[in-house]
C-alpha cells in the first residue's frame, strides 16, 4: 500500500485507567492499580446494584467487570465497594483535559467522552520535547502528579492507529504506551486475533464480513476493496481503510450534526402495573424532552415511546412495544407532544401488564421559528411562553424550583432522579 | 469561613448517623486522606462487615482546606463519634499533630 499521499502526523488517545475507580482509590489514598475497588450504584432502578466501574485488581481478582450486578459480587473481606460520584467524574475529567490543552490548541483537542480524549500533537509536540515518546510520558507524568490519575496512551500516524494502539497495545506495556505507524500497520493490526477488538467493528459487522468470508484483518485488508463497497456500501470502504490503519479525519473539520431526535429514558425503580402511574412517568419524561427541545431551539413534527415490560412477564405479553406518530403540526408545547405519547400507550399497552422500562422521543425536528397556524384552532403561543419561563426558572434555581404538579403522585420520578447524574449519584446529594 | 465548616461539620455528622447501623461483629472507621489534586481532605466512613466485603461512603470533600480547619471538624467529630481516625497520606510532624490533639 502505498501511504505517500495519505494524511499523516503525531495523534494520541488518552484513556483514563479504569476511571471511576482511580479516582475513587486515590480519593482513598489507596494505590489503584493494587486495590480491589469498584463502585457500585444502589439506586433503586439497578435491582440490588450495578458496577459502573472496577480497578485492576479487581477484574484480576474475582473476576469482575463492568456489567455485574451485586449479586456477582464475591463476599470477600479484600474487596472494597463504594457509590458513585458522578459530579465528582466529570470535574476531573474537566480537568484533565484542561492539562491536555497546555499541550494542543483547543482545535487540536477532542474529549472522546469522559475518560479518553484524542490530541492531535503534530504541530505542537517540538514545544515540550526532543522527541515524541518524550512528550507522551511528560503528559501522562504531569496527569500523575497534579490529579493522581493513571492515563494509558496510544499514538499513531492518525486517531484511528492510535485508537487501535490504545485498545490492544497500550495495556500490555510497562509504560502504558501503545505505539502503531504506517510502517507497522501488517506487524501491529493485522495479526489481531478476534476482528471485533478492533475499534469500528461489532458483532454484527463482524457477521456480515463472515458472511463475505472475511474472518479477521488480515483478510479484510487483502479483500477486494470493491466488492467491499458493493456489498456494505459506504461502511465496506472504511472497513477496508481501517484495515490499512488509514484514516483521513481532519480535526478541525467541524461536523454539522442534524438533530435527529431528542429523547429520555429510564428504567423504573419497581414493576409498574397501575396506569396511572405510568402515565405520570411518561408525563414527566414528556416534560423532560419538551425542556431538552425548547432549550435547542427545535420544535418536533413527530413523537415516539418505547415501553419495556417487566421480565416477569415477558414470556406472557412479549417484551414490550415501540411506536411512533407524526403530528399534524410541529410543536415544542408539553401538554401537545405528552397528549400524543398518552395515545400511544393507551392505544398499545396491554391493560395490567407491568411495566419497568419507558423511552421518549421527539423526532423530525425543526428550527423553532414560529407557530404554524391553523383554522381549526387557536394560536396557542402564550402556553409555550409559560414553559419557556419555567424552563428559566429551573436554570437559575434547580431542577426542582418549579414542576408540575403531576410529579407528586404516587409513582412520579422526577423529584427522586433529580439529583442524579446519567441516571446515577451526582455524590453530593446526600443532603 | 466558620460558617462553612460548621455546615461541614453538620454533613458529616448526619452523614455518620444515617450509615452507622451498629450491626454486630461490624468494623466501623473514618479515613482521612491529605488529597493534594484538591489541596485539601477527604473523608470517608468504612464499613467491614462479618464475612463480606467492605464499603466506604464519602462524609466529606474538603477542597482548598487548612490542616487547622481539619483539627477543627476532626475535635468536632470526635465530641460526638468515638470512632477510630486512619490518617493517610499525612507528614510525620502533622500526623503527630493529629494523634495529640485529636483524641
Amino acid at each position: 500500500m502505498d501511504y505517500s499521499q495519505e494524511p499523516t502526523g503525531v495523534y494520541l488517545v488518552i484513556d483514563n485507567k479504569s476511571f471511576y475507580a482511580t479516582v475513587e482509590c486515590t480519593a482513598r489514598g489507596l494505590d489503584p492499580l493494587t486495590t480491589p475497588l469498584v463502585v457500585m450504584s444502589e439506586a433503586a432502578n439497578t435491582n440490588g446494584g450495578l458496577v459502573l466501574a472496577s480497578s485492576p485488581a479487581a477484574k484480576r481478582m474475582f473476576n469482575i467487570s463492568n456489567v455485574n450486578r451485586r449479586r456477582d459480587l464475591p463476599n470477600d473481606k479484600r474487596l472494597l465497594v463504594v457509590p458513585p460520584r458522578m459530579n465528582l467524574y466529570i470535574e476531573r475529567n474537566i480537568a484533565v483535559n484542561n492539562i491536555f490543552r497546555e499541550y494542543v490548541a483547543d482545535e487540536d483537542l477532542i474529549p472522546y467522552s469522559i475518560d479518553e480524549s484524542i490530541l492531535n500533537l503534530t504541530h505542537s509536540w517540538r514545544l515540550f520535547g526532543n522527541n515524541i515518546l518524550q512528550v507522551v510520558r511528560r503528559i501522562q507524568h504531569e496527569v500523575k502528579e497534579r490529579l493522581d490519575l493513571i492515563t494509558t496512551v496510544g499514538l499513531g500516524n492518525n486517531p484511528l492507529q492510535a485508537k487501535i494502539a490504545l485498545d490492544i497495545y497500550s495495556k500490555h506495556n510497562s509504560e502504558f504506551i501503545g505505539v502503531i505507524t504506517y510502517d507497522t500497520v501488517p506487524n501491529k493490526i493485522w495479526p489481531i486475533a478476534d476482528i471485533t477488538d478492533i475499534w469500528g467493528i461489532n458483532h454484527r459487522t463482524a457477521a456480515r464480513l463472515a458472511a463475505l468470508n472475511i474472518h479477521n484483518i488480515h483478510q479484510l485488508a487483502n479483500a477486494d476493496p470493491y466488492l467491499l463497497k458493493e456489498k456494505l456500501g459506504l461502511m465496506g470502504t472504511q472497513l477496508y481503510a481501517t484495515a490499512w490503519g488509514i484514516d483521513r479525519t481532519n480535526m478541525h473539520t467541524q461536523v454539522l450534526r442534524r438533530d435527529k431526535s431528542i429523547g429520555n429514558s429510564q428504567v423504573l425503580p419497581r414493576d409498574y402495573c397501575q396506569k396511572d402511574e405510568i402515565e405520570v412517568v411518561i408525563k414527566e419524561l414528556g416534560a423532560q424532552i419538551c425542556s431538552r427541545l425548547r432549550a435547542h431551539n427545535k420544535q418536533a413534527g413527530g413523537v415516539y415511546l418505547s415501553i419495556g415490560y417487566s421480565l416477569s412477564i415477558q414470556d406472557r405479553y412479549g417484551a414490550g412495544f415501540a411506536h411512533s406518530l407524526k403530528l399534524s403540526t410541529s410543536t415544542a408545547e408539553t401538554d401537545k407532544i405528552t397528549a400524543q405519547l398518552l395515545y400511544l400507550f393507551d392505544k398499545y399497552w396491554e391493560e395490567g401488564a407491568a411495566v419497568r422500562h419507558i423511552g421518549v422521543s421527539v423526532t423530525r425536528l425543526t428550527s423553532r421559528y414560529g407557530e404554524q397556524l391553523d383554522i381549526f384552532s387557536s394560536p396557542r403561543q402564550d402556553k409555550v411562553k409559560v414553559e419557556d419561563v419555567m424552563d428559566e426558572i429551573r436554570r437559575r434555581f434547580g431542577k426542582t424550583a418549579i414542576m408540575r404538579a403531576n410529579s407528586l403522585k404516587p409513582g412520579g420520578t422526577f423529584i427522586a432522579r433529580s439529583g442524579l447524574v446519567g441516571g446515577h449519584s451526582g455524590g453530593n446529594s446526600f443532603e | 469561613m466558620a460558617t462553612a465548616l460548621n455546615k461541614e461539620i453538620n454533613n458529616a455528622l448526619t452523614r455518620i448517623d444515617n450509615s452507622f447501623t451498629n450491626i454486630p461483629r461490624t468494623r466501623y472507621w473514618i479515613s482521612i486522606n491529605h488529597y493534594h489534586p484538591d489541596n485539601g481532605y477527604s473523608l470517608f466512613f468504612n464499613i467491614q462487615p462479618p464475612r463480606t466485603f467492605s464499603k466506604s461512603l464519602p462524609l466529606l470533600r474538603l477542597q482548598d482546606c487548612s490542616f487547622d480547619d481539619l483539627l477543627v471538624v476532626l475535635k468536632a467529630i470526635r465530641q460526638s463519634y468515638q470512632f477510630t481516625f486512619e490518617y493517610l497520606n499525612f507528614p510525620r510532624q502533622e500526623r503527630r499533630i493529629l494523634y495529640e490533639e485529636v483524641k
